[in-house]
């Protein structure tokens, strides 16, 4: 049974294991033996164990690692199994590297065997989000113009997560170059909700949310710009944390808008994203804005009294007078107010506060994000890099190329940036939007004197239908961040975190703005929030029958 | 601003010589050729709210971006839309608010004149879609004037 299980997997376009140029064969091991080490009965009980939630977590993950409870191999090998089942139906991977997963999950066992240290990730699966470069695995940053883009190094987050030993299981989709909301705006494929297939998962980290939510990967890294880790994480139900501006190194993500790029964990409960963030942050010399003078994090989840926040002050955002859309649902503000009352009950004080300018922060967010957008992007020539058209003349194939590796949204925004940027108007829309961007700036500093977490919904609704958004009026599509980008225009960390479900059964996200480099804070209240409720814990109805057929088929 | 192409994120270091239009020298001659451009560049508060698709077309030319007839047409629309958008940025009173030039409070950070040599050089070449001889292949740059304004 087993045998025919890998045949199968190995035959499954998504998980065959890719070739990839100039990579060394290792001599010692081949598939086959890799496969003939392991039993059906490993295998099962295994599984069984994974099935369960408290067991599926990072941490448990490693902690069972390391206790010799489980085998690297075993783990990814069940991982894998489920990208195989579950990802034909929500299409969140763009690549799997079944075999550099697993060569490298027997190199930790060999580890573990021998006693050699290992990190605090070790034998963790990982998905990452494909504008994340990682060596020798094809990165297209969901973009035709990169389908054949094989970075020669890794970017500095994946870096430290392979250092701490975790295992790379593949790339996930994401909306073009990480301009869009719903990952429909994907060069390859839209992606789907493993809460209902017939919904988006959010975006940009769409693929990266489907993964985690869906349990085919126990944590993923995406980015964040304007909203692209937390509307995701709200949308599928998970945990994402958009770090300080600066915190986390940001060499080796294709840059999308250099001063509002950030790349962050998502998991499913606020304790894996504390452990993930500490490997992650700190000062890296390869990226000029990465915080030199960086705050020590301080690990104040496991003190004594954490959960107990009577020397927190939260400001709620009073969502009736902030210009919201009339036709927002009343599940959200239902959730809202529910989460509100846990956290008085958590002893916590809380203070109304409001948030006036979101059409404003959305209009300069639609200008700074275009404008720098249109600068990055001008390296994507197809002269040393990427997919290249004929053409007689050098501008020729700039444009063709450009014109035909890029997708629609990519060159809407292209179109705004250059036209913000060009001389005439530069002052007028440029230079304002920075001044809009210094008074929200302004405001939040405010706000921070007198409270010490903002919190307010992360999304104004729940996942929406594949399709409803497309076409017609891009406007649409970007009312989707209002929430999400004050906090992104000025650089301050955001945690989003599962708070309920709406009327169709679908998750809806709180989110919890703190200060400057103050993410230990954020985490302590979202875990406080995780340890008297239990949305974090409820898993979709495609991975509960994924559990539920694949222990049937075990024990028949 | 745009004021050439650079690598991503590596400076090669010798050996390969990277020839690149700079997209100014194209903004430059672009402006001098178009002169209803240039009119509506002295006074932007004249400017109009509506941009059709003739100068959609002008803004696509300086991005570098071919865009179809179909394509075109949509994108003169979803342009108004945006622009519609990014106007209610006039709502607030910023008499007295500096730009916001910079997110956090960096410093050029120095560090030792050691050089070193990034190993993995021949693996960016395979990126490239023609290279030979140390050279990236691109046709003819020279004699542009016609074909830069199609």
């Amino acid at each position: 049974m087993f045998w025919r299980s890998s045949c199968a997997f190995f035959s499954c376009p998504t998980c065959r294991p890719t070739w990839r140029r100039n990579w060394k064969r290792p001599k010692r091991t081949t598939r086959t033996r890799i496969l003939s080490q392991h039993t059906v009965h490993i295998s099962t009980v295994i599984k069984r164990q994974l099935a369960d939630v408290d067991n599926s977590s990072v941490l448990a993950i490693a902690e069972n690692f390391k206790r010799g409870e489980w085998k690297a191999v075993d783990i990814v090998m069940e991982y894998l199994q489920r990208i195989h089942e579950m990802d034909k139906v929500l299409s969140a991977f763009l690549s799997v590297d079944a075999e550099r997963a697993l060569y490298k999950a027997q190199l930790l066992d060999e580890k573990w065997d021998k006693g050699e240290h290992l990190g605090p990730l070790a034998a963790v699966p990982v998905a990452i989000k494909d504008n994340l470069c990682t060596k020798g695995m094809v990165t297209t940053a969901g973009s035709k113009m990169l389908e054949t883009f094989v970075p020669a190094y890794d970017a500095t987050s994946v870096a430290r997560l392979e250092a701490a030993g975790a295992i790379i299981l593949g790339k996930t989709n994401m909306d073009e170059f990480g301009m869009g909301s719903s990952t429909e705006l994907s060069g390859f494929h839209p992606s789907k909700n493993p809460w209902d297939p017939s919904r988006v998962c959010g975006g940009s980290s769409g693929g990266s949310a489907g993964a985690v939510s869906s349990g085919m990967a126990p944590f993923a890294l995406g980015s964040d710009t304007g909203g692209s880790i937390r509307q995701p994480a709200s949308f599928c139900g998970i945990s994402g944390l958009k770090p300080t501006y600066g915190r986390v190194s940001r060499f080796g993500l294709i840059a999308f808008s250099s001063s509002l790029d950030t790349v962050g964990p998502m998991a499913c409960s606020v304790a894996e994203l504390a452990t993930i963030f500490q490997i992650l942050a700190g000062r890296d010399p390869m990226d000029p804005t990465s915080w030199s003078e960086a705050a020590p994090y301080s690990d104040i989840l496991h003190r004594k009294g954490a959960l107990d926040l009577k020397d927190v002050k939260l400001g709620v955002v009073d969502i009736f007078s902030s210009s919201l859309e009339e036709n927002q649902v009343n599940d959200v503000m239902r959730c809202f107010l529910d989460s509100i009352r846990v956290f008085t009950k958590l002893n916590a004080q809380v203070v109304s506060i409001s948030l006036p300018y979101l059409e404003e922060a959305l209009a300069a967010y639609y200008v700074i994000a275009p404008s720098e957008a249109s600068s990055n992007l001008a390296r994507f020539d197809g002269v040393r890099f990427g997919s290249r058209q004929e053409a007689s003349h050098i501008s020729e194939l700039y444009q063709k190329s450009r014109g035909l590796g890029m997708g629609a949204e990519v060159k809407r925004r292209m179109i705004t940036g250059t036209f913000a940027l060009s001389s005439g108007y530069y002052d007028a829309y440029y230079r304002k939007a920075l001044r809009v961007r210094q008074c929200i700036i302004g405001q939040f500093e405010d706000l921070f004197r007198q409270v010490d977490v903002i919190l307010c919904p992360t999304t104004p609704c729940a996942a929406f239908e594949l399709g409803e958004r497309m076409g017609g009026d891009p406007v649409k599509m970007y009312r989707e961040d209002v929430l999400t980008i004050p906090p992104s225009l000025a650089g301050l960390p955001a945690l989003s975190i599962p708070m309920g479900f709406d009327a169709n059964q679908l998750p809806l996200g709180l989110q919890l703005i703190g200060n400057r480099q103050g993410e230990d804070l954020l985490f302590r209240v979202g875990h406080a929030f995780q340890m008297a409720t239990d949305w974090h814990r409820q898993r979709p109805p495609i991975y509960r029958q994924y559990v539920q057929s694949s222990v049937t088929k075990s024990s028949s | 601003m745009m004021t050439g192409r650079i690598c991503a994120t590596f400076v090669v270091p010798f050996g390969c010589s990277v020839v690149s239009l700079s997209n100014k020298r194209v903004l430059g001659r672009s402006f001098i050729k178009n002169r209803s451009l240039c009119l509506k560049r002295q006074d932007p508060r004249m400017s109009k709210m509506e941009f059709d698709e003739e100068e959609v077309k002008k803004i696509c030319q300086l991005a570098q971006v071919q865009v179809s007839k179909e394509e075109l047409k949509q994108f003169a629309s979803d342009f108004n839309s945006i622009v519609q958008l990014i106007k209610k940025m006039d709502r607030l009173d910023l008499s007295g608010t500096e730009a916001a030039e910079y997110v956090i409070e960096a410093h050029n950070k120095l560090r030792e004149d050691i050089p070193k040599n990034f190993q993995e050089r021949d693996a960016l070449f395979d990126n490239a879609p023609a290279f030979t001889q140390g050279f990236y292949q691109v046709p003819k740059i020279l004699e542009d004037t016609q074909h830069s304004e199609n």
